[in-house]
């Protein structure tokens, strides 16, 4: 037989449960870097192995290694974190990384330009504010997401707490992480892995639930979603979504974007069991073979929902009820202050690109320092990479917003499109990136601006997601522009998302530089400008102007031409 | 001595001393069987043709030339008499004092001697074990000796040309007796040498007249010999920085080209060097002094415009207290005048001066010529070989670390590095001489463990060493210990380091980057850490090298005595006994500058 499994896989087999020979790697003084195989099970601890990309060549001729820092993503179900957490959540971005922290899509935090021999003493230092790093990365269930919504902070709170058990309940049970990070005893004997087993899930893993009628987690675009049933108030259960994902490959036509399918509805009791048996039945029946199809989403298209779904009910020992109707209204965050029923306030910041740092132009990372210094509710990361001062009472509401105004937090000159839209980090560091993300996204939002300006379209928001790969953390599948990097300088134009996070769209243009890509949406915005209807959002124009045809099937019809 | 233990075993016969064996074993290493077949023709013909000289050697000679140099001078300085007296029909043999068996001093009638001084007085590595012979208690008398010593070294050194005087010491001690008395020469030491070169040439025959001497003068073999005074000019293939552009320390790699017939080197050697001064810097100075630069000077034979002998053959960057007090003597200052007469002073007056300095503080009347008489010659610099010729034949790789540093309004490059670093470019053409360091050797016998401890640009000769192994195909467990600033801008080499660990050359890297951390760690802090590692590796056998600056070299030395003591559970005294044994058998090598 020519199939081979995953070298991964046997990488995973063999590192004794993660633990791998991190430890030996983090006593080599020699290199920056872990050894290749290391590199691969940092995953699992929350962290990659990253390098200074602008800094490559100079240093290949400098006969020095590339400049090998890490990046750590956090683990924060939910994106909650109380102002002491920010405060050392600072402190730690401050003294151990590169001095800023990046809110992401998964509404977590990361450390940027971590060097290696910082990497233990920053994981102790958040373990003490009871923030951990597993599963950030790696083969496994990923950080849950779970809309922010402030309208109803006992809604959200009880929502809040099954993201948070959904996220323990899928944490892997080695102890590699106490063990190497924590100096927590190592564990005599055989250690079992009960639900992963030694080879964990075949590729990453991602769980979000949303409350309508807000899509901001882009429920359909995880592996596994559920979506939050209320009535008045009451949480009566979850639809529950799986098969959802977005990365694909450059010019692989087996690879595509997907959203999930619906399973159907569980009431709250049997959330843990469903999200389990989903697991188990992409660790048995997921591609170990080939990465690129080893998501979650190809498992489902070879089995069909039905087989699928049947797994997930006898190994759940459920049955799923007939899903509820639900109504999603937007994708996007909503800025400024809301009040919820029990009259505190909320603040959603826009944190340009989720980066926070001190610029001579804004001083967010002070601000927030600030902000948390005095504040008493919580902060909330939100999926779109912002910041929600959550839990204001009326009597601090002033304060806080002086001190947002004060330090750039707050604005209002900024455009409705920029507000709506996202970039992933890409360059220098990201490992992926082919082309810019966040470092490009200002002067690009600017150039953009002047098109909508020109034609009067400068009110209305068009969902825009720019990544630097094909790999879709910004979920630029489902906005109504995506912008993909495709090589240094030049990306594919996506269009058709329907600006809630419900309809997938699709390659309008390919390859293209600046230039081309500013003449392109010059004339796509003109068009709109004209032939728009009442209320018509730029996505649905496209489709219904016929310039891109809609996804109905990614599997069968991705890849047809626009 | 494990090499010279396995080759008494297998030629119990053998004429020559350990250490003849073993650079002879050197020597031919690599050749092909073609090679070697010449080789032993060559050999053979030297046999033939020079019987008396061969018995000479093996008999009292009548006459010894011994040198102990650092920087290839003092051999210098000896070859040149050696030439002198051979043409005159002697035959005196010439020794480096490393081949040299002390006890064969009580056979000798006319000892000469050239000899260099170090930091702090103390003689060059090479003359370490005829030093520690004379002042132990085996030494017998000396009294049929004549000898004679000619001393280098540098006055602004507090311990101006002690070995010589120490040298001097211990022989009268021993009862031998003056053919001349001692010569010191500074610096600047070719015209002082060619007086005493003169001076030994009659003293000699007055005391052996030649019909007593051999009469077979020794050709030299080599048609064209490229030394200090023959550089041979190399072109700049290439020039990187290696540091990154955030390093307090800017070092550069360079690679010359060179004609492998003509610049033979091995693994350890340094390469010696002539550069251009900084036109800037001279452009001032005749600004400064009123001169024309078009002016025709004169430089011993030579005549040529006061700008090409101060950019290429004066020494301008690096100040002598003797260029002090002779400025000193144009000029009416007298804070100069007092100063000139305070050697103390002086000394840290030209510690962070150029004469630049010298020259626009101090306005003195001067022309063309009298500016010329008045400075040094330029001092060739040399720098330890970063490359090995078996791996790359046709190159020469140096690491140079810019010499720059601020002082008295002005910035100062040093002369050499400056050049190397800032001024010259790929193409352009260098003047460069091999200088041996047959003290700083890779081990004869294949596979012998090395433990390289290098600091800053220190590391070159171990990139030479593991090279030479590389193509060699030699297999053997290595350990490098580096200490620099900053893991991220200044380990230097890091990519070639890593590649050698990944073939499997190099086992071990201990590094000590200084600045990283709150606390300094420095090399000699890194080795007493890893101490029993060390000891347990010297116990196997390994051979110990050290390449750096005398105050890592003091450190290193500090944290060997404590290993000794803490893991070999020697006292004090058997510990530096224990170092020192190592040293007599070649296993514990210094470099230091």
């Amino acid at each position: 037989m020519d199939i081979k499994l995953n070298p991964n896989e046997l990488i995973k087999a063999n590192s004794r449960y993660l633990r791998g020979t991190l430890k030996e790697s983090m006593a080599d003084q020699a290199s920056g870097a872990l050894s290749a195989d290391d590199a691969q099970i940092s995953k699992f601890h929350g962290f990659y192995e990253q390098d200074d990309r602008d800094l490559r060549l100079t240093r290949q001729q400098q006969f020095l290694e590339p400049y090998y820092s890490f990046m750590l993503r956090a683990r924060l179900p939910g994106g909650v974190c109380t102002p002491q957490q920010w405060l050392t959540i600072d402190t730690v971005g401050r003294d151990l990384g590169n001095g800023t922290i990046r809110l992401t899509t998964r509404q977590t935090f990361q450390y940027h330009g971590i060097l290696k021999a910082n990497l233990k003493p920053l994981i102790k230092r958040i373990n003490q504010v009871m923030i951990d790093s597993i599963g950030g990365c790696g083969d496994v269930n990923r950080n849950v997401l779970c809309n922010p919504n402030p309208d109803d902070s006992s809604l959200h709170q009880e929502v809040h707490l099954w993201a948070k058990r959904i996220s323990e309940h899928l944490l892997p049970k080695t102890r590699a992480y106490h063990e190497i990070w924590l100096d927590g005893e190592a564990v005599a004997g055989g250690e079992a892995e009960p639900l992963y087993g030694e080879t964990y899930l075949p590729r990453k893993f991602k769980t979000a639930i949303a409350i309508p009628p807000h899509n901001d987690v882009d429920v359909y675009t995880n592996d596994l979603g559920f979506v939050a049933i209320t009535e008045a108030d009451q949480l009566l259960g979850f639809n529950v979504l799986a098969g959802g994902g977005m990365g694909t490959t450059h010019d692989d036509n087996t690879t595509f974007p997907r959203l999930a399918d619906e399973l159907g509805f569980v009431p709250p009791q049997h959330t843990l069991a469903v999200a389990e048996a989903v697991v188990a039945v992409q660790r048995d029946f997921g591609d170990r073979i080939s990465r690129r199809h080893a998501r979650l989403k190809y498992t489902i298209e070879r089995m069909g929902v039905t087989v699928f779904k049947a797994e997930v009910e006898k190994r759940a020992g459920i049955r799923f009820e007939t899903a509820k109707p639900v109504n999603f209204t937007s994708q996007g965050d909503r800025y400024g202050w809301v009040e919820d029923n029990s009259g505190e306030w909320h603040l959603t910041l826009y944190i340009e690109n989720g980066r926070i740092t001190d610029t001579p132009e804004a001083t967010l990372m002070s601000g927030l320092r600030e902000i948390a210094g005095i504040h008493q509710g919580d902060f909330r990361i939100t999926p779109n990479q912002n910041l929600i001062v959550a839990r204001v009472p009326e009597a601090q509401k002033d304060r806080i917003e002086q001190l947002a105004r004060r330090h750039g937090l707050l604005s209002d000159h900024r455009s409705p499109t920029r507000l709506a839209s996202i970039a992933c980090v890409a360059l220098p560091t990201c490992p992926q990136a082919m082309a810019e993300g966040e470092r490009y996204f200002p002067e690009l939002m600017d150039r953009i601006e002047q098109i909508t300006d020109t034609y009067g379209i400068d009110k209305s928001a068009v969902v825009m997601r720019v990544t630097g790969c094909p790999n879709g953390c910004a979920r630029p599948y489902v906005a109504e522009i995506g912008l993909i990097g495709k090589g240094p300088g030049r990306f594919n134009l996506q269009l058709g998302g329907d600006g809630t996070g419900l309809r997938l769209n699709r390659l309008y243009r390919k390859n293209l530089n600046e230039h081309e890509l500013l003449k392109t949406l010059d004339n796509l915005f003109k068009l709109y400008s004209e032939k728009r209807l009442t209320n018509e959002g730029f996505g649905d124009f496209t489709i219904r102007y016929g310039l891109v045809k809609p996804v109905i099937n990614p599997a069968e019809d991705y890849h047809d031409t626009p | 001595m494990e090499v010279a233990i396995q080759n008494r075993e297998r030629f119990p016969q053998h004429p020559l001393d350990d250490l003849q064996l073993t650079r002879l074993q050197q020597g031919i290493d690599g050749l092909d069987r073609e090679q070697l077949v010449w080789a032993s023709g060559y050999l053979a013909a030297l046999a033939a043709y020079q019987p008396k000289l061969k018995q000479a050697a093996n008999e009292s000679p009548a006459l010894t030339l011994l040198y102990a140099t650092q920087s290839g001078n003092a051999r210098s300085v000896a070859e040149q008499l050696a030439d002198r007296l051979q043409a005159s029909g002697y035959a005196p043999r010439l020794v480096s004092a490393e081949n040299y068996r002390p006890r064969d001093l009580s056979k000798e009638k006319l000892l000469i001697a050239v000899i260099s001084t170090q930091g702090e007085g103390e003689p060059p590595e090479s003359a370490y074990g005829l030093f520690s012979y004379l002042q132990g208690k085996k030494t017998s008398s000396l009294s049929d000796l004549r000898y004679a010593i000619f001393g280098l070294g540098d006055s602004s050194y507090d311990q101006y040309c002690q070995a010589g005087k120490t040298l001097e010491q211990l022989l009268d001690a021993q009862g031998a007796k003056r053919l001349l008395d001692r010569v010191d020469a500074d610096v600047d030491y070719q015209s002082v040498a060619e007086n005493w070169q003169q001076q030994i040439h009659s003293a000699v025959k007055q005391h052996q007249p030649e019909e007593q001497a051999l009469v077979i003068p020794l050709q030299r073999s080599a048609p064209v010999r490229h030394d200090r005074n023959n550089p041979y000019q190399a072109e700049l293939l290439e020039r990187r920085r290696i540091t990154t552009d955030d390093s307090l320390s800017e070092v550069h790699h360079l690679s010359l080209e060179i004609d492998p017939k003509l610049i033979q080197f091995q693994p350890g050697d340094a390469l010696g060097l002539y550069f251009r001064n900084d036109p800037a810097m001279i452009d001032e100075l005749l600004s400064i002094t009123g001169l024309s630069g078009e002016a025709m000077v004169t430089l011993g034979r030579d005549e040529m415009s006061l700008t090409r002998a101060l950019i290429e053959r004066l020494e301008l960057t690096q100040l002598h207290p003797s260029v002090v007090r002779a400025w000193s003597s144009l000029t009416d200052d007298h804070r100069l005048h007092t100063l000139s007469e305070n050697i103390e002073q002086l000394r840290k007056f030209v510690s962070d001066r150029q004469l630049i300095d010298l020259v626009s503080t101090f306005p003195a009347d001067v022309d063309e010529q009298g500016l010329v008489k008045l400075l040094h010659h330029q001092q060739s610099r040399l720098y330890s070989i970063a490359s090995s010729q078996h791996a790359i034949e046709d190159e020469v790789h140096l690491t140079v670390a810019t010499l720059q540093y601020q002082s008295h309004g002005r910035n100062h490059l040093g002369g050499a590095s400056g050049d190397l670093t800032r001024r010259i470019e790929e193409t352009d053409r260098l003047g460069v001489y091999v200088v041996e360091n047959p003290s700083f050797r890779l081990p004869t016998s294949p596979g012998t463990p090395m433990i390289m401890v290098g600091a800053g640009t220190g590391i070159a000769p171990y990139r030479a060493f593991l090279q030479q192994q590389e193509s060699l195909g030699v297999h053997g467990r290595n350990w490098l210990v580096f200490g620099n600033r900053h893991f991220h801008r200044d380990f230097l080499y890091q990519t070639d380091w890593l590649n050698y660990r990944k073939s499997g050359l190099l086992e071990r890297i201990s590094l000590a980057f200084s600045r990283d951390n709150q606390e300094r760690t420095y090399v000699q802090a890194r080795l007493y850490e890893e101490g029993a590692e060390l000891y347990h590796w010297l116990q196997e056998g390994a051979h110990l090298y050290v390449c750096g600056g005398v105050e890592m070299e003091r450190g290193v030395y500090q944290s060997l005595l404590a290993i000794a003591q803490t893991h070999g559970g020697k006292d004090e005294a058997s510990a530096a006994e224990y170092i020192e044994s190592l040293r007599i058998q070649g296993r514990y090598q210094r470099d230091i500058y």
